[in-house]
């Protein structure tokens, strides 16, 4: 199991009690699993230094 | 005479200035619509009748004395129920907020009091602006001015209804996901998503911090100037906003006269989007091609990416923003939401720190490919608003249902809106025409980050040759 699939499972613990319908619950962890997919796919084009504010930067950076 | 609230919000505005209509006789006129419409499309949360004809009294004393505030004077506008006025309350379409007053005016707001203009009351919405279709079971849904079983389309949904009946001139929502272009595509009017940064957000309630925007819908793309010009622009007290300068209105008025769209390159999609479309949405954004051509536009195919990809990734921001904005109410307060707004807020908590920061770092990232590769040759990408036929409420009604319907029907009508919330890219939906029942049609111009002045300039060079925005909804 890798690093943030064992995030993910204490997170579904820690939640339990906040959305205690067990269905739903079920949904919710099988709904962050799939954005997780989402991510892990696009993951490997991020660099060791890339920051969330870089966002700001490629936005004036891009406009012409 | 002719009914001054079929006038578009530019008319109205001239018509005041040059004395040929009051801000008090054009606002009566409103008032009289919203009355007769009310019932029928349940656009209004609140109506500030009273205040709003002393608004209007003052511009018109303000006009004979020679002061003309700015380009909104006298205009009656109404807004998405989450922008705060101090002294008011701001309820975000929701039970928790309704008693709530609001202790701060929204930087919006104050610009739209400078500019001149009349604040009529505040619009429905889907509660807390977690809603693609507006429906709300606090304030029950807005209902579409062209077919009151259909959906308007959220979560702006008293916006696009509004806006679309002929009720205000103009109105700001705000797009998470698409919660602009959405209710103004299915409403038949022109809804502007900014650029990220481009307007503040201050006194605005939020959804989600890094993917809300907030902008103007109106009947035409030029009256949608009018209002980004007037909110847009660095604002200190929201520290999101850019410094960058936005054009002055005449300049923006100016560049929208020229119909002649001759050296602009527009990107469309190939044939896998196209294959996703309802066939009577795919042959109305052919047709509004072939005008946009007949103007001068080239027209090119791009790689357009896994707009999916995108959607979900940006999901992952928008469910842990609004997991951590909402944790408290949904620990003391859970029955007071909506299933189907509980639901999409929760999902935030089975979402790791690790995949949200990994989801943020991605922005950037994504953003430059996507510039690089799908923007490199083209100036706009023309692309749909919503893929398939204005539904009914009753069929998109999914308070009983299980959590994954509920989901996979936001998924199905935000496809081609919420990937330019994660780019932050600007956005605008412009109507181009009505199915078999009578329901609008769409399509959407996406431009490079702060272009909205080139989007507004081409929606309004096709709604010249067209008039798609003219047909009003009967009652």
């Amino acid at each position: 199991m890798d690093t943030l699939s064992q995030d993910l499972v204490r997170a579904v613990a820690a939640v339990q009690q906040q959305t205690p319908d067990a269905q739903r619950s079920a949904e919710l962890a099988v709904e962050a699993e799939r954005l997780n997919r989402a991510i892990r796919r696009a993951s490997c084009l991020t660099r060791f230094t890339d920051e969330p504010a870089h966002f700001f930067c490629s936005l004036e950076d891009g406009a012409r | 005479m002719i009914d001054p609230t079929l006038l578009d919000l530019t008319e109205v505005a001239d018509a005041i200035v040059a004395g040929h209509a009051s801000s008090v006789e054009i606002t009566k006129s409103c008032l009289a619509r919203i009355k007769a419409w009310q019932p029928q499309i349940n656009a209004f949360i609140r109506l500030d009748e009273e205040s709003a004809l002393r608004q209007a009294a003052e511009c018109d004393a303000e006009l004979a004395a020679g002061r003309r505030r700015g380009p909104l004077h006298g205009v009656p506008l109404a807004h998405k129920d989450l922008l705060y006025r101090k002294g008011r309350i701001t309820t975000g379409g929701s039970r928790i907020l309704r008693d709530t007053f609001a202790d701060t005016t929204s930087t919006l707001l104050e610009r739209l009091d400078a500019a001149g203009a009349v604040d009529l009351g505040t619009l429905n919405m889907s509660e807390f602006a977690a809603g693609p279709t507006g429906h709300n079971v606090h304030y029950g849904p807005a209902r579409n001015p062209y077919d009151r079983s259909r959906i308007t389309g959220g979560s702006s949904s008293g916006s696009g209804a509004a806006v679309g009946a002929r009720l205000v001139f103009g109105s700001l929502g705000s797009d998470t996901g698409g919660s602009i272009r959405l209710p103004a595509a299915a409403c038949n009017v022109v809804g502007l998503k900014a650029t990220y940064g481009r307007v503040s957000r201050h006194g605005a309630v939020a959804r989600s911090w890094s993917l809300d925007h907030v902008g103007p819908l109106a009947r035409t793309a030029r009256d949608c100037a009018v209002i980004f010009a007037v909110v847009a622009g660095y604002d200190p007290r929201d520290p999101t906003t850019s410094t960058r300068k936005v054009p002055d209105l005449p300049v923006l008025l100016s560049d929208l006269d020229n119909a002649s769209l001759m050296g602009i390159r527009i990107g469309v999609p190939g044939e896998p989007i196209l294959g996703t479309l309802d066939a009577a949405v795919a042959a109305a954004l052919e047709r509004s091609l072939r005008v946009l051509e007949a103007r001068g536009a080239t027209l090119r195919e791009v790689p357009f990416g896994d707009l999916a990809h995108l959607a979900d990734i940006g999901e992952t921001i928008i469910k842990s923003e609004a997991a951590t904005m909402h944790r408290e109410w949904l620990q003391t307060r859970p029955g007071d939401y909506a299933h189907q707004v509980r639901v999409r807020i929760e999902g935030g908590f089975y979402i790791p720190a690790t995949q949200y920061l990994e989801a943020l770092r991605l922005r950037a990232v994504l953003l430059d490919r996507f510039l690089e590769e799908t923007m490199a040759e083209v100036d706009l990408i023309h692309c749909p608003v919503i893929a398939f036929p204005v539904p009914t409420i009753a069929e998109t009604d999914v308070e009983a249902e299980a959590g994954s319907v509920v989901l996979d029907l936001v998924r199905r009508i935000t496809t081609y809106t919420r990937p330019f919330n994660f780019l932050g890219v600007p956005a605008v939906s412009v109507p181009c025409g009505f199915d078999l029942a009578g329901l609008p049609i769409a399509f959407q111009l996406v431009g490079r980050p702060f272009a909205e002045a080139l989007c507004l300039r081409v929606a309004a060079a096709y709604q010249t040759a067209t008039d798609f925005h003219r047909k009003a909804p009967q009652l």
